[in-house]
């Protein structure tokens, strides 16, 4: 066994996800080797994270400010509301650099194997947001996998009463690629999803 | 299509061992618990992407070890591919095809083709119906590139519902509930879909072995018993539609149980003789007469819809089959397939079924000359 103040660590490490025993002692030991401001280096990042980061009361995106860079923007467009269910889809969906409305994080999917019922996702926040009438389209932005289209199935639901556009985004063929290449899934989702020549 | 080379490290008795085969026949012969099982399962993994016998992957890797793998070598028409399956205790298993890593396990399937008749078979008629539903989709796996991915997606969706089932609130969470019917009739529907195409086919094909088999006498018929498609149906939509309504029907009773009723989990592949069940009415040796039809049946279903001949495993079958039943077996396995035979001894064949083969003895894991 190890001294106290390891396994305390390694216990601790091997919460996160991800981590299993291993990695969590392999972790432990290289910081017991790092010197000692290196190490307070981690811990004060750990440390900050929590308490200067927050959720942004709009959209719930993670930030440092009182609201997240995208709700603040005033050149986006109040119109159009993506819906995701993590932050890092924010940071995927920016990388296009196609979209210039404003987003909503819902914070999970509904999955009961993990627990997740819709009444533990962001949806209030989003129907309150929709409440002044601004918004015109609402951009369904969950994961094509079961839980995510579950969670895009009760949006839809909720929302179409309101009479706003809703869309969803298009699975099928990656760009660039050749046709021969796709797998069958993939190739079938796109024929069904196909649409019209303009 | 045939297997040139075998390479297993690390797996079920196997530290490392190679194994070079003939494209015709290969016999292996070995005492009991020798490993000679192990290398049909070895093979029939690369095709079906599991074991035919183990419930869990983590059974293949030798005890003591943390990864074993199978490599291969295979010809399809003149050109060479390899195909690696690496087996972790604590992690998933990967794949390599042509030496490249694939991230998505099913295009592992649909390389390599086979078949793999063993004693087990006889369970596919006398066990319980999830013995059926697997020999029905093991058949599927090996024609349909798609199904592989419905399949687990049911299983995930199945899942997802029999949780909600228990843990939800009946009075409040009804809206839930729905949601995942929708999901499971939707991806339910392309399961029993499948599964019906294959059992016409398969009836026929079997229907066709059977009747050589028994010299005429009987005739097999096989029947897709699934609730929501009973009295025939007129394509997937009418089924599911007719999914959600039985999921309506019978929501109380699941509300009850707490468990998912309705869908190809709880279906069955019905096999008569002559119109009677075999199940019920068929004797022991009926029985496997029918289990011996429905392979045959599955490997020439996968023939005319992969256009090659799939790889034959005859594991250790010929000490329960009869003279005339054995004499047809070899009959239908000379026909270009590449076949694998374990036996005890060489001499549970005819001199003639031996002549001009491989034959290959394994003791302890290893090739002995």
């Amino acid at each position: 066994m190890y001294a106290t103040p390891i396994s305390e660590l390694i216990d601790e490490l091997s919460k996160l996800p991800g981590i299993g025993p291993k990695s969590a002692q392999r972790l432990a030991f290289h910081i017991l080797k790092t010197n000692r401001a290196e190490a307070e280096r981690l811990a004060e990042a750990i440390v900050h994270l929590k308490d200067k980061v927050k959720f942004c009361p709009v959209c719930y995106n993670v930030t440092d400010e009182p609201v997240c860079e995208y709700c603040r923007d005033s050149r986006r467009d109040d119109s159009v509301i993506c819906v995701v269910e993590e932050p890092k889809d924010i940071v995927a969906m920016e990388r296009t650099g196609e979209f210039q409305g404003r987003y909503h994080v819902l914070g999970a999917a509904i999955s009961p194997i993990d627990g997740v019922g819709p009444e533990d996702l962001r949806i209030k926040e989003l129907l309150k947001r929709l409440e002044d009438g601004r918004v015109v389209e609402i951009i369904v932005a969950t994961n094509p996998n079961i839980e995510g289209e579950a969670t895009a199935m009760y949006l839809t639901k909720l929302i179409r009463p309101l009479g706003l556009r809703i869309t969803r985004l298009a699975s099928g063929l990656p760009v660039g690629g050749d046709l021969e290449y796709a797998d069958e899934v993939t190739l079938g989702s796109a024929l069904r999803g196909r649409r019209e020549m303009p | 299509m045939h297997l040139e080379k075998l390479e297993l490290t690390n797996y079920r008795n196997y530290g490392g061992a190679t194994f070079e085969f003939s494209p015709d026949v290969n016999i292996i012969i070995g005492g009991n618990a020798q490993g000679k099982t192990n290398i049909l399962e070895a093979v029939y993994f690369l095709s079906a992407g599991n074991s035919h016998r183990a419930g869990s992957d983590a059974l293949l890797v030798k005890q003591g070890e943390n990864l074993a793998s199978i490599r291969s070598e295979v010809d399809r028409d003149g050109r060479r591919l390899s195909l690696e399956v690496f087996i972790s205790m604590n992690e998933k298993k990967r794949i390599k095809v042509g030496g490249v890593e694939k991230y998505r396990f099913s295009d592992l399937l649909g390389n390599l083709h086979a078949v793999i008749f063993s004693p087990e078979d006889l369970q596919i008629v006398k066990g319980g119906p999830e013995r059926r539903r697997a020999f029905l989709d093991d058949t599927i796996v090996q024609i349909s590139p798609t199904y592989h991915y419905w399949r687990r997606k049911y299983d995930r969706v199945l899942r997802q519902r029999n949780i909600l089932l228990k843990t939800m609130n009946r009075n409040v969470d009804i809206e839930s509930l729905e949601l995942w019917d929708r999901n499971l009739a939707e991806v339910g529907t392309k399961v029993i879909v499948n599964r019906i195409h294959v059992t016409e086919r398969l009836s026929q094909l079997s229907a066709e072995a059977h009747k050589k088999i028994t010299k005429g006498a009987e005739t097999l018929e096989l029947n897709y018993i699934c609730r929501v498609s009973e009295g025939g149906v007129e394509g997937p939509q009418e089924i599911e539609r007719r999914f959600i309504k039985e999921l309506i029907r019978r929501r109380k009773e699941e509300l009850d149980r707490k468990i998912t009723l309705v869908g190809p989990h709880r279906d069955d592949l019905m096999m008569n003789i002559n119109g009677l069940d075999v199940r019920s009415f068929g004797s022991q040796g009926q029985q496997r007469t029918v289990a011996l039809s429905l392979k045959f049946g599955q490997m020439k279903l996968i023939e005319q819809e992969v256009k090659a001949k799939p790889l034959l495993l005859l594991d250790d079958v010929m000490s329960e089959l009869d003279e005339d039943r054995q004499s047809y077996l070899m009959q239908m396995v000379r026909d270009g397939n590449q076949v694998f035979i374990t036996a005890t001894h060489l001499d549970s064949f005819a001199p003639a079924d031996v002549a001009g083969h491989n034959i290959m003895r394994i003791k302890g894991g290893k090739l002995v000359d």
